[in-house]
């Protein structure tokens, strides 16, 4: 197949696949209450609903508000378009690196804490204030996490580095690289808004971060944020799936190839979404000033799997 | 080609005498002197393209009964950048001053300012380009004088008088460590003249070098506003007029960058390990401290010089970088450290003259600079708005625009300390490109508190509801350096050819351009990484374009109701209600309060009761723990040096002569014992 | 068993040491302190076995066990006790917060690389990389007994400190005299017994254990 079309149509995969993750959370917390939970139908539905109702706007919020929608998505599905999903490759992996996918979702979070800001009420402000301090201490996290990967790689680009760890053997070094994944995985709780970080299912202002930013936000609108927010919960999956399993990704465009990386991603992102919910589940959010502790944690992890490496390669 | 260079010194002189054939507080006056200063700003932009493009150097020499030697200019390209970046944010900072200075018609001495404005250039200029250490003296000294005059301008204001005292104090005191500097290297050479600097470096013993290397970094450290040493910056910038401050952030601390390049890789040979890391050490700091205490604050002038900190931090982590890997001789990677700080100098200066200008534009219409009393300036300034947000995201590193390029090259620079930079460097420099995302994260925090409170929103006070758009040329001036920011970065291969040339020969090796660019691609040593700020420029919009199409197809024009926010049932929800700069800040503040050490004061007052309060009082401070444990006990102890000094000083006008002639004597009987 | 495997070992218990030692400045509650203390004693006495018996140097066997029998159960052990007499289920108080001291750790993790790099400082016998390490649990310990309020956390500071510098010996002189060492436990042994009847005396008189009671103490 043409590798183009591919890339496009795995993004496409992903785009879909989505809003499932969010439901399959959803489902495993209903179940561990002695819900039912919602249909998987459910989740695609509510998108289609909110796509066609009208939308109420404030009176004060100015362009930014309008155009906070289209950015935020935009600047995400340009992340995601950089990420390998099912082959080793990924749309538009050629512009940039992992320091470019850390600044695409930056630019997504700058207009919705700018558009938060825009309707003059306290509720955005909050959010805003929060999510930006909170982003501010996962960011370095992240991208610290993303070097001790690329120290190993001896790269930078998502597509590079994935292709390396699907051919890396060293049990010892994976080790060290793990030590990475802990800390990408809090980054992955805390830029998706889950507990213990943020609470996805609340509405209550002492503990609402993004839901407090969206709070004016209706029809189309919210829409497109929820389902930008989804995208970006399963590229984070994504992300930890291709670094720490690289386990049965395409390497060629092969049918063959393709349906055993399908099977295989889907178990995969499934697995670390039952691990994100299992947590949530387990888990009391944070007090807001305790979720430094955590993201300090992360950052902590990172150094430490870098130093690893470093002691490693320096060893014997 | 050289005649746009005597074109734009002609120019300046020009303009600074022209105010004063008009009417000195009129209109006349200011068109007269500003519009001069564009054209000289832009005669110098294409005489310094102009050496850029073909990279040939160009020399200017007056010959002459001077005492210390020719005055002598060479424009080289290395030179011809820093020409660059000034004439250019001069140009779109005069332009925005035809409009910004109608505040002083009828109240000030409008031909003064303009005078005061083109000596300041013009000494710019001259710093960036002269070739003799007296003479570069010389313009220093008239920089900052210059500068000082802008800074008190308005001296009605006490706050501008203290501020001034205070640079000049601070700048004297840089000024005296760079002459040491100077005069050290002067003992080895026996000439003033940089080309014997350059000639006799190979020969500074390790001691004299060490000394300057101390020397130029305490008095270039001083102007450049690094920490601990940035005391005055946040002082001084703030008070002079917003055009004004766009230069000395933009451009003026960027001259101390140019000249302590000129040391370190010019006349002090080769470097040792622990100056790279001092530097580095000094870069972090800055870095982070600048940005924290401007999340801090709630004036947008300081607020953007406390930035201007942070990003000098960012400028000498490159150069710190090229240091540590001069030292393992390693000069290509050294090379594109050093194209990463050149190419945040541009762009600094692009995004943080824009910032300046815009926030000129804000004082200009609503008479304030307290973040807390505007809001809902979109509404009103429709585009000042549009070019803050662009600063904002540029000095937020935000792709596409030139922030991010320059920050992206400064990681590749720091990552690049994986290999073969020396102990301990794999480690410190992932560590230290983590922190400068730290420092990018903060950054966005802070101009999202800015732009967030002071432009969206509710207008919170009458200043803000009575503001309106500026003038043309204002609009104008902060649209051309908006527009550049994005030019910048789009340009960015480019850019780098140019740079890379720059940074060759500073770092002693040929950088061949098809390593660092190909194409459209900006390319990181060791092939480790790409990017292309085009391609994610065009990605974004196309992706952008299918977004806003797509929904609109399939499911037709969106219905829109408007209505009030939500205002949990309480009704008028009043713009007192709003989330406040200090709120949105709080978190910050607490988290990092090890640093900010905050303190708060509540008096409450009441009629006998709790209950019947009648007012309420809160006040909260942060502390600067420089201010606080370095410049306050210097400062006590130099007073306290003063008061036992002023036990000589009787008031008897006989006992000074005696001290005079006691001098005398002591100074003969010196000399008289060292000849013998 | 080749040589390269053993050496691997070595660095990834290394690894984990240093994980443990972060573990212990992170722990908000006593009781994780002691266990991740009790952690970061077995790991050290793993690697004294596993250095014993790549380098075939027999005697380094007795102060394994003896790091395993005392720092891993004894200690720790003592540690609860006195937690349960005293009642403390409180967490541990810090004068500066978990982030804050944990960047601290950072970088002192990057001073002792820093210090020491390029052979600097000592020519280690066989595992250079190794004196960062001990080096920077010493200063880890240093920072538990500055920063921390209650005296239970300054003991454990100590021990941390005694754990470092038993690392170093272990790795780089492939351990002291037998007699020293026996001494050194010993010492260790009693000065926990010592200072948990210090801490109960510090009860006592201030009823607390709050170190910063003891100022009034000065004349």
């Amino acid at each position: 197949m043409n590798p183009v079309l591919l890339s496009f149509l795995q993004l496409l995969f992903l785009m879909i696949l989505a809003p499932a993750i969010s439901w399959f959370i959803k489902k495993m917390k209903a179940a561990s209450q002695n819900r039912i939970g919602p249909k998987l139908a459910q989740v695609y539905a509510d998108l289609w609903k909110l796509c066609r109702k009208d939308m109420v706007i404030s009176e004060t919020a100015s362009w930014i508000f309008h155009a906070m929608p289209f950015v935020l998505f935009a600047a995400t599905l340009a992340a995601a378009s950089m990420v390998p999903i099912l082959w080793n490759h990924s749309l538009f992996g050629f512009m940039g690196d992992a320091i470019l996918f850390v600044y695409l979702l930056a630019l997504g979070r700058f207009f919705i804490a700018l558009a938060a800001l825009d309707t003059g009420t306290t509720f955005g402000g909050m959010g805003s204030s929060r999510e930006m301090t909170l982003s501010s201490i996962a960011e370095p996290a992240l991208l610290l996490s993303f070097f001790a990967l690329g120290f190993h790689a001896r790269t930078l680009s998502l597509e590079g580095m994935t292709a390396h760890f699907a051919n890396a053997s060293s049990l010892q070094i994976l080790f060290f690289t793990s030590l990475a994944f802990g800390s990408l995985l809090i980054v992955t709780i805390a830029e998706s808004g889950r507990i213990p970080v943020d609470n996805p299912a609340t509405h209550l202002e002492l503990t609402m971060i993004h839901e407090a930013m969206i709070l004016e936000y209706s029809g189309r609108y919210l829409a497109l944020i929820e389902w930008g927010h989804q995208i970006k919960q399963l590229v984070f999956l994504t992300l930890l799936a291709d670094f720490f399993f690289p386990w049965g990704i395409a390497t060629t465009g092969g049918a063959a190839a393709l349906g055993l990386s399908l099977v295989f991603y889907l178990a995969k992102v499934f697995g670390l979404a039952f691990v994100i919910g299992w947590i949530e589940i387990h888990s009391a959010k944070l007090r807001l000033f305790r979720a430094p502790d955590l993201l300090t944690v992360a950052f902590v992890l990172a150094i430490l799997s870098l130093l690893g490496q470093l002691i490693i390669g320096r060893g014997v | 080609m050289e005649l746009f260079f005597y074109a734009q010194v002609l120019l300046h002189c020009l303009g600074g005498g022209a105010g004063f054939l008009f009417d000195q507080q009129s209109e006349s006056a200011n068109r007269a002197t500003h519009f001069l200063a564009v054209a000289a700003g832009a005669a110098g932009v294409v005489f310094s393209l102009a050496i850029l493009l073909t990279g040939k150097p160009w020399i200017f020499e007056l010959q002459g009964s001077l005492p210390v030697g020719p005055l002598r200019f060479v424009i080289d390209p290395f030179s011809a950048f820093f020409v660059l970046t000034i004439s250019f944010l001069s140009f779109a900072a005069s332009l925005f001053a035809v409009g910004y200075t109608r505040e002083y018609q009828r109240k000030k001495n409008i031909a003064l300012l303009g005078f005061f404005y083109h000596i300041f250039i013009l000494a710019m200029l001259a710093v960036v380009t002269v070739q003799n250490a007296f003479y570069f003296l010389f313009f220093w000294e008239l920089m900052s004088l210059a500068s000082y005059f802008l800074v008190v301008f308005e001296h009605e204001k006490p706050e501008a008088r203290s501020a001034g005292t205070l640079y000049l104090i601070m700048t004297h005191i840089g000024t005296a460590f760079i002459a040491a500097a100077f005069l050290l290297l002067y003992v080895h050479s026996g000439s003033f003249s940089f080309d014997a600097f350059r000639f006799a470096a190979a020969t500074l013993s390790p001691a004299v070098k060490n000394a300057v290397f101390l020397a130029a970094l305490i008095g270039f450290g001083t102007k450049a506003g690094v920490i601990p040493l940035h005391i005055w910056l946040p002082q001084a910038h703030p008070q002079a007029p917003s055009h004004v401050s766009a230069l000395m952030s933009g451009v003026m601390i960027k001259t101390a960058i140019y000249a302590f390049l000129r040391f370190l890789f010019g006349f002090l040979g080769e470097p040792f390990a622990w100056w790279g890391h001092v530097v580095l050490a000094l870069a972090i700091l800055s870095t982070l401290l600048g940005i924290l205490y401007a999340l801090m604050e709630n004036d947008l002038k300081r607020l953007l010089a406390f930035s201007s900190i942070e990003n000098i931090g960012i400028i000498l982590l490159g150069i710190g970088m090229a240091l540590v890997f001069r030292v393992f001789h390693q000069p290509f990677n050294g090379g594109f450290a050093l194209m990463a700080a050149l190419f945040h100098v541009i762009n600094h200066a692009a995004f943080k003259g824009l910032l300046f200008l815009g926030t000129g534009s804000v004082l200009h219409s609503a008479h304030t600079r307290q973040i807390e009393n505007l809001g809902g300036l979109i509404r009103k300034m429709p585009w000042t708005a549009v070019c803050f947000l662009t600063g904002a995201m540029a000095i937020s590193a935000l792709p596409p625009l030139n922030g991010f390029v320059s920050e992206w090259l400064t990681f590749m620079a720091l990552l690049l300390g994986f290999h073969g930079a020396g102990a301990g460097m794999p480690f410190f420099s992932p560590v230290l490109a983590s922190l400068l995302g730290l420092a990018g994260a903060l950054a966005a925090t802070c101009f999202i508190k800015v732009f967030g409170i002071s432009f969206l929103g509710k207008p919170r006070s009458e200043h803000a509801v009575q503001a309106r758009e500026v003038s043309g040329s204002m609009k104008l001036g902060m649209g051309i350096l908006a527009v550049s920011c994005l030019g910048l970065s789009l340009a960015a291969p480019q850019a780098l050819k140019i740079l890379a040339k720059i940074a060759g020969t500073l770092a002693g090796t040929d950088i061949p351009v098809e390593t660092v660019t190909q194409r459209i691609f900006l390319i990181s040593p060791l092939n480790s990484s790409l990017f292309s700020p085009l391609a994610v420029a065009l990605v974004l919009l196309a992706l952008l374009a299918v977004i806003m199409a797509l929904p609109r197809i399939i499911f037709g024009k969106k219905l829109v109701r408007t209505g009030p926010s939500w205002d949990c049932g309480m009704p008028a929800l009043s713009s007192r209600m709003q989330y406040t700069a200090t709120g949105f800040s709080k978190p910050l503040r607490r988290i990092f309060s090890f640093l900010y050490q905050p303190t708060r004061r509540v008096e409450l007052e009441d009629e006998g009761h709790e209950m019947l309060r009648t007012a309420q009082r809160f006040e909260a401070r942060i502390t600067h723990p420089v201010d606080e444990w370095v410049y306050r006990p210097l400062a006590a102890l130099v007073s306290e040096l003063s008061q036992k000094a002023k036990r000589i000083q009787t008031g008897h006008i006989q006992l000074y002569l005696s001290y005079i002639f006691i001098t005398l004597i002591l100074l003969l009987l010196f000399l008289g014992g060292h000849s013998s | 068993m080749s040589a390269e495997f053993m050496a691997s070992l070595i660095h990834f218990l290394g690894m984990m040491l240093l994980i443990a030692s972060f573990w212990i400045l992170v722990s908000s509650q006593i009781g994780a302190c002691i266990r991740a203390y009790a952690t970061h004693s077995f790991l050290l006495a793993l690697i004294t076995a596993v250095v014993a018996w790549s380098q075939h140097i027999e005697h380094l066997i007795i102060p394994a066990l003896l790091t395993l029998a005392l720092k891993t159960i004894v200690i720790p052990h003592v540690f609860f006790r006195i937690i349960r007499r005293l009642g403390i289920r409180k967490e541990v108080e810090s004068y500066i917060n978990i982030p804050f001291s944990l960047l601290l750790a950072v970088l002192l993790v990057f001073i002792s690389f820093y210090a020491t790099g390029e052979g600097r400082f000592l020519k280690p016998a066989a595992f250079g990389e190794f004196i960062p390490l001990a080096i920077s649990t010493v200063f880890f310990g240093m920072l538990m007994m500055t920063t921390r309020k209650k005296a239970i956390s300054q003991v454990l500071g100590l021990l941390l400190i005694e754990n470092g510098l038993f690392l170093m010996a272990i790795t780089m002189t492939f351990g002291m005299p037998l007699l020293v060492e026996m001494g050194i436990f010993f010492d260790v042994l009693i000065a926990v017994m010592i200072m948990g009847l210090f801490v109960f005396k510090i009860r006592d008189a201030f009823e607390g254990i709050d170190a910063d009671d003891m100022t009034v103490l000065k004349g």
